[in-house]
């Protein structure tokens, strides 16, 4: 299988402290591969590089074979990247459904001269079709009853279902999730593991930061591991588990 | 406004282009200015933004007031009365129906992402700094036609009516009405004008009353008149009514 994703020797540094260092990783497409590691190893930074949200110190992203080490955030997207939050960041005042229409933007391209001269008080074809694409993703995550409701009302584990949800409406060919299950109980979390492995069966290569260990040997095929801002291992769940240095890195050493 | 108002009143009086182009003209040369601004403006947000745009205007006005091309401190006069109650609400209606339909467009909604929460608007593959800059420009435009048609209907222009004193009173007719609805500014600016004339029989006393309107309103309604889903609200209120009424 291909590469769909690969960093070379991405390091990043904030005012001398140096939150990565030269991390080399590379994502199949079709892959769910998940990047653990105790807090402040620089799980959320790499996100934010590879999404476009910060710049990287050193290094190399490469995404579809192109490099997209100095995209801005919104042409990464375009690409077909996609990504949540690891504190949500939803659209609060807007409905569920105003907010997974935002997330068809890259799909929409009526030009500014045709809508301001479209006929009011009517919905125009467009505006139909992105309504009807945002509900079919809204069902597929399950929250086709609660379109219409303000996003901040939802409750904890739906806000970030909607933030997967939006991510989707983008069509992503690699969706990144920081954290999906972060203060969900056993239910919500259950829930959101048929989720992933749904949109796994779609063809979406996903790159996940987790805590939630159970969740991570059960999804994963391939697992990173950070600590320090480094890359201290690599494999399949069952090479991590039985790996000295991770165990070290979380339980420490004596 | 400033930009709108000097470029017309130049256009029709020193080369005598019909009303209607110089208009059109003004409003495109002042969009273009606010694009300019756009961009440094991108940096900065809230009660920034909003100073900054008032120190530029302030730097508008002063190249006025020195240019001797626009009369300098003398202002600019002999211009013809082109401007009627008629074109202005033509202008109005326009205006009104085109930002109607790009609020309920795609644009729209990305605008109101961006206002939300623009890093995720920004991942979600919405280009937002040329969106923040046009907008910053058409924001210009509309305040360019205001200009012109002011130009034409006070025949005589002078820097200072578009100072800072100007500036803040049009900052407030907008909050007053409700910043994030179309009807919100205008509302509030007819109120607001209106409100002194009709007090004009108890002369100096009438901005007392503006000045305690004021108060009341950021105390009672800060958030403007009319808000965006006040409609929507009021039709869902009322809907609700009936259904508690009639079960």
């Amino acid at each position: 299988m291909s590469r769909i994703l690969e960093t070379i020797e991405l390091s990043k540094r904030f005012n001398g402290f140096s939150a990565l260092r030269s991390i080399s990783i590379a994502l199949k497409a079709g892959d769910i591969h998940a990047i653990i590691g105790p807090n402040g190893a620089g799980k959320t930074t790499l996100f934010n590089l590879l999404s476009g949200v910060y710049r990287c110190s050193e290094g190399k992203v490469i995404f579809l074979e192109e490099e997209i080490t100095d995209l801005k955030p919104y042409q990464i997207s375009i690409m077909g990247m996609a990504r949540t939050f690891q504190n949500i960041c939803l659209f609060p005042k807007m409905s569920v459904l105003e907010n997974v229409m935002v997330g068809r933007h890259v799909h929409s391209d009526t030009s500014l001269f045709k809508i301001v001269l479209s006929p009011p008080f009517r919905k125009s074809a467009s505006e139909v079709k992105i309504q009807k694409k945002a509900e079919e993703i809204l069902d597929f995550v399950g929250l086709y009853r609660q379109r219409e409701q303000v996003a901040s009302s939802l409750p904890y584990g739906d806000q970030r279902r909607l933030e997967v949800a939006r991510a989707l409406a983008t069509e992503p060919r690699l969706l990144l999730l920081d954290e999906p299950v972060a203060g969900m109980n056993p239910n919500e979390t259950e829930s959101v593991l048929d989720l992933i492995k749904k949109i796994e069966s779609l063809g979406i290569t996903i790159l996940l930061i987790e805590h939630d260990m159970k969740l991570v040997m059960g999804l994963a095929r391939q697992i990173t591991v950070l600590n320090f801002g480094e890359k201290i291992a690599e494999g399949s769940p069952n090479e991590i588990q039985n790996n000295q240095r991770v165990i070290e890195a979380y339980l420490g050493t004596e | 406004m400033g930009i709108g108002a000097y470029s017309s009143a130049a256009m029709t009086v020193n080369y005598h282009v019909p009303f209607p182009i110089a208009l059109l003209l003004s409003g495109l040369l002042a969009g273009f200015v606010g694009i300019l601004v756009g961009f440094p403006a991108l940096r900065i947000r809230g009660l920034y933004l909003v100073i900054m745009t008032l120190g530029f205007a302030e730097v508008v006005r002063v190249f006025f007031l020195t240019s001797d091309y626009f009369g300098a401190a003398y202002g600019f006069g002999g211009i013809s009365e082109l401007t009627d109650l008629r074109n202005v609400f033509v202008v109005l209606a326009l205006i009104i129906f085109a930002v109607h339909r790009l609020e309920q467009s795609y644009l729209g909604r990305a605008l109101e992402a961006i206002k939300e929460n623009d890093l995720a608007a920004e991942t979600l593959g919405i280009n937002t700094t040329r969106l923040k800059v046009s907008v910053f420009g058409l924001g210009a435009m509309v305040a360019g036609l205001g200009g012109a048609l002011y130009a034409h209907y006070a025949l005589f222009v002078d820097s200072n009516n578009f100072g800072f004193h100007r500036s803040i009173e049009i900052v407030i007719f907008c909050i007053f009405g409700g910043i994030n609805s179309i009807w919100g500014p205008p509302i509030g600016a007819a109120i607001l004008t209106l409100f002194p004339e009709m007090l004009r029989f108890i002369q100096e006393w009438r901005m007392v009353f503006y000045g305690l309107l004021m108060v009341l309103m950021m105390t009672f309604r800060p958030q403007g008149l009319v808000t965006r889903h006040m409609f929507r609200e009021i039709l869902a209120r009322i809907r609700r009514k009936g259904i508690v009424e009639n079960p």
